[in-house]
């Protein structure tokens, strides 16, 4: 160090604000290589048969698609349908299938296949859709998949009333979505904006930062996993020591994993039918019954909220009410069920963004559904023609989704 | 509270923030108070005891002092006391045991002495302290004056637990002296602490998956399988080691300590006496001052140095442990010191043979040898059964059987169903094994001295981000600590 540096020079240049310097600009770069978080390995497998488990790759992937999807369960069950016939696929209803196959499933190619025969161009559609997922975790979702770097061309927001009554998730930082998204600047703002409950404000706070410290843990024990993973394989030892034992013990090296276990037991007893008897009204009933209106208001907080993060990242919107079988609406006071939809609407109409109902303009029959919340294959052809229909009867949504440099969609 | 523990990353850097914003005069019983609750965070009781001892060895220092005319029975019962107090709690049930079995041996029975007494973290090295006082103030050096910086002298917790033993002398002078804040405390105390902790988390820690292994059953291992995981446990003491003093000698510098050095690459020592001038060197230095010196030293007859040094190692391996396989170790150690003596006598009785002993061929052989002369020692140090070491150590010598009767014809450790982390460790041990020399040259030309520190601190940053990757989910205490 030359000597004749000032005390602030030989401060900026010292071992302990260069070492402070490296780590921060580690971190930013790590921030800028991947907003969406690190990549993670180990967990995929880990988070894999739950309903999260599409959500790390789906960030992680590269492509940038034309369409992206967000929703629940509503759009997603339709979707895996109508590609399993538009693949000539044997759909399956047990849960191996729900679990493995529908839970994991980020396309819909049947829609993107008849938008790209309308609009005479191939249309490309992430579908991000969550199982049970609320409008908060949607809005997570949204957020976290533009922070990855991802622009979709247009977002189509799928509403179902689950999305804003849930008695079974009124905790929105406790959900499976939240859990594996939210990271502390996100727990940090939702108690400051008062979007979580304020009587556990601290003690989610303090969660919060326990989670970013068994993130690292997290982080280390992944990579370590990765790590060991690899040079076992170029080396062809065992990775730990419950897999040396496992290769010194059984003849057979290559035992069956959980998962193939599991889906032999269920091909063994699968249900090649779908179970159309709506025992699920009971579920739902629990699931909306007592009405919970602060979560309501939340949720429709929420769903502002998505509206305008859309907006400022200059993305044309649609909004799309489920199909629901009248049973199923019928668990509902009707006066919930109105409310649901006007707010749905004014909040819509507010941020100038178009909502569409099928049920008012298309006639679904009880075979269009595969149980009270999901439509089946036939439901969800005709549901995919219908969006189909209204996208492409809107030319600046077509011009938009063709790359004709028209701005759409703010109404 | 161990310095690889997340609690130290958290109590570090607190009493470092209180002890520089504090006016000056609560800077140092703050550091004591920080010090008696690192202690008691292992055992809150025990505190009453390092207390104890330097309210004794405070007050006999400052009696000691104005002693004349019974001043040797008064020196003596001060260091008698240290003894009793060390003996009391790290020797009694090694004597206990003892007595049981030479009683086993003449009656066949095994009485039961065992008095199940705990072994007070760091005692081995305060009490050590207390002793080098009491011996300085005898020869007449002056006492300490204030209790606060007696007792900071003995409990300074970065070398509270397992050292380096600190001359009184050198410590005080620093408490006296006024230490405003510098930022170059945090240059030069950070990367010590991190070097310290990748030493610890990234090589020793993962080391001793490897020796754990060998040692666990050195029966089932050949003898060049039994040199590699006494190799690996070379390399692993001495990282785990002196991985502590660095962070030791980190965590002191960010108060403006200066705490001695007590390695100096003791891996190129060319003999066992040049390896005893860089191992544990403040051990080594005081087991000189205050046990071979006051024995006579070299001053004395041939056979009586030889005789004292000897004793010397013999005493200097059972401080490190209540166990004979440490006296063998110390002696073996002796026993090597002696013959070096002994070959460097010869040596000046052939002086035609004079270029081959100042030749590098001579040097680097020398090195080669006193490695692996260290590395049969350490053989006795890890296996606490002293059968087994010594069937290990002939093994070894022998170099015979090279495979393991059971897997005839084929090392264990490159069998294919070993974990990853065996052909990783053992990959880690032959590139330190190479590496060693050409990196301890390095060092001691002094050739990283020149880099800019903005270098050492990107190379801090690498270390921390590779530590957060690679450390283990659980780190084992370092192997000083039992001592």
């Amino acid at each position: 160090m030359a000597p004749n540096m000032t005390p602030t020079a030989k401060a900026l240049t010292g071992t302990t604000f260069s070492c402070l310097a490296c780590l921060i600009a580690f971190n930013l770069i790590i921030n800028a290589l991947f907003p969406a978080g690190l990549p993670k390995f180990q967990d995929t497998a880990n988070l894999w048969g739950t309903q999260v488990a599409k959500l790390p790759p789906l960030m992680q992937a590269k492509n940038n698609s034309d369409v992206l999807i967000v929703g629940a369960s509503g759009i997603l069950f339709p979707s895996v349908r109508c590609d399993d016939a538009f693949y000539k696929r044997q759909t399956r209803y047990d849960d191996w299938y729900m679990k493995y196959k529908i839970w994991t499933y980020s396309k819909s190619d049947y829609f993107a296949n008849l938008l790209g025969k309308r609009l005479g161009k191939d249309i490309s559609i992430a579908n991000s859709a969550v199982g049970g997922c609320m409008m908060s975790d949607q809005y997570l979702i949204l957020k976290k998949y533009l922070a990855s770097g991802k622009k979709p061309k247009m977002i189509l927001l799928f509403s179902g009333p689950k999305d804003f009554l849930d008695n079974h998730r009124t905790k929105i930082e406790k959900t499976s979505t939240y859990v594996q998204l939210a990271d502390l600047p996100v727990r940090i703002g939702d108690i400051v904006q008062g979007n979580t409950r304020c009587d556990t404000a601290i003690p989610e706070l303090t969660e919060a930062v326990m989670q970013s410290i068994s993130s690292f843990y997290f982080y280390r024990d992944d990579y370590r996993a990765m790590l060991a993973h690899e040079t076992a394989k170029i080396t062809h030892h065992p990775e730990d020591l419950k897999k040396a034992t496992a290769m010194l013990g059984s003849d057979d090296k290559t035992p069956l994993t959980k998962q193939q276990k599991e889906e032999a037991k269920e091909r063994a007893d699968a249900k090649f039918a779908p179970a159309k008897d709506a025992k699920d009204l009971a579920l739902f009933r629990k699931i909306y019954l007592p009405i919970n209106n602060a979560q309501f208001e939340v949720q429709s907080k929420y769903f502002e909220k998505i509206l305008a993060l859309a907006k400022e990242n200059n993305i044309p919107i649609q909004v799309t009410f489920m199909p629901l079988t009248p049973q199923h609406t019928g668990v509902l006071p009707p006066e919930t069920w109105k409310r649901y939809k006007d707010t749905v609407r004014a909040i819509a109409a507010n941020a100038h963004v178009p909502c569409w109902d099928p049920v008012q303009d298309l006639h679904f029959q009880p075979d269009d559904f595969e149980d009270s919340a999901h439509l089946d294959a036939a439901g969800g052809q005709k549901f995919f023609k219908y969006l189909t229909d209204r996208i492409c009867d809107d030319p600046r949504i077509c011009q938009t989704l063709t790359d004709q440099k028209v701005l759409i969609g703010q109404h | 509270m161990l310095f690889n523990s997340v609690q130290y990353l958290i109590f570090l850097p607190t009493v470092v923030l209180l002890f520089w914003l504090s006016p000056r005069v609560v800077k140092l019983p703050l550091l004591l108070v920080a010090s008696y609750i690192f202690y008691a965070s292992w055992n809150p009781p025990f505190v009453l005891l390092i207390i104890g001892l330097t309210l004794f060895n405070f007050y006999w220092g400052k009696l000691l002092s104005r002693s004349t005319t019974n001043r040797k029975k008064v020196f003596l019962t001060g260091i008698i006391a240290n003894i009793l107090t060390l003996a009391t709690f790290k020797y009694a049930n090694f004597f206990l045991d003892t007595v049981a079995s030479a009683v086993h041996l003449v009656s066949k029975q095994t009485p039961d002495f065992a008095l199940n007494i705990v072994l007070p973290l760091g005692i081995s090295f305060f009490v050590f302290e207390f002793i080098h006082y009491l011996f300085e103030v005898n020869k007449g050096g002056k006492p300490v004056d204030s209790f606060v910086h007696f007792a900071l002298f003995a409990a300074f917790f970065p070398t509270q637990i397992a050292g380096p033993i600190k001359r009184y002398d050198d410590f005080m002078k620093q408490m006296t002296d006024t230490n405003p804040f510098k930022l170059e405390y945090f240059d030069e105390g950070l990367p010590l602490i991190v070097m310290g902790l990748a030493k610890k988390l990234l090589l020793a820690d993962n080391l001793a998956i490897l020796v754990q292994m060998g040692f666990s059953n050195p029966s089932a291992y050949g003898a060049p399988e039994l040199w590699l995981f006494t190799y690996a446990f070379a390399f692993q003491i001495y990282f785990d080691f002196s991985a502590y003093t660095d962070i030791a000698r980190g965590s002191a510098m960010l108060f403006g300590y200066h705490i001695p050095i007590n390695f100096n690459l003791p891996y190129i020592a060319a003999n066992m006496s040049d390896f005893w001038h860089r191992w544990h060197i403040s051990l080594s230095t005081w087991l000189r001052d205050y046990l071979f010196i006051p024995m006579g030293g070299s001053r004395v007859s041939n056979w009586k140095v030889n005789r004292n040094i000897l004793i010397t190692f013999a005493l200097g391996g059972l401080w490190h442990g209540a166990s004979w396989s440490f006296v063998i170790w110390g002696l073996f150690h002796g026993l090597c010191l002696v013959v070096h003596r002994e070959f460097v006598a010869l040596k000046g009785r052939l002086p035609r043979l004079d270029v081959f002993w100042k030749s590098g061929y001579f040097h680097y052989l020398s090195m080669f040898m006193t490695f692996n002369a260290v590395c049969i020692g350490d053989v006795f140090f890890r296996l606490q059964d002293s059968k087994q070491a010594f069937a290990a150590v002939k093994k070894m010598l022998l170099f015979s059987p090279i495979y393991t009767a059971d897997e005839a014809h084929h090392f264990f450790i490159a069998k294919e169903t070993l974990p990853i982390i065996v052909p990783v460790t053992v990959t880690m041990v032959a590139v330190l094994f190479f590496s060693t020399l050409p990196l301890s040259k390095l060092i001691k030309d002094r050739a990283f001295d020149g880099v800019p520190q903005f270098i050492k601190g990107a190379f801090c940053a690498v270390l921390i981000i590779a530590m957060i990757v690679l450390i283990p989910t659980t780190s084992a205490p370092f192997v000083y600590f039992q001592f």
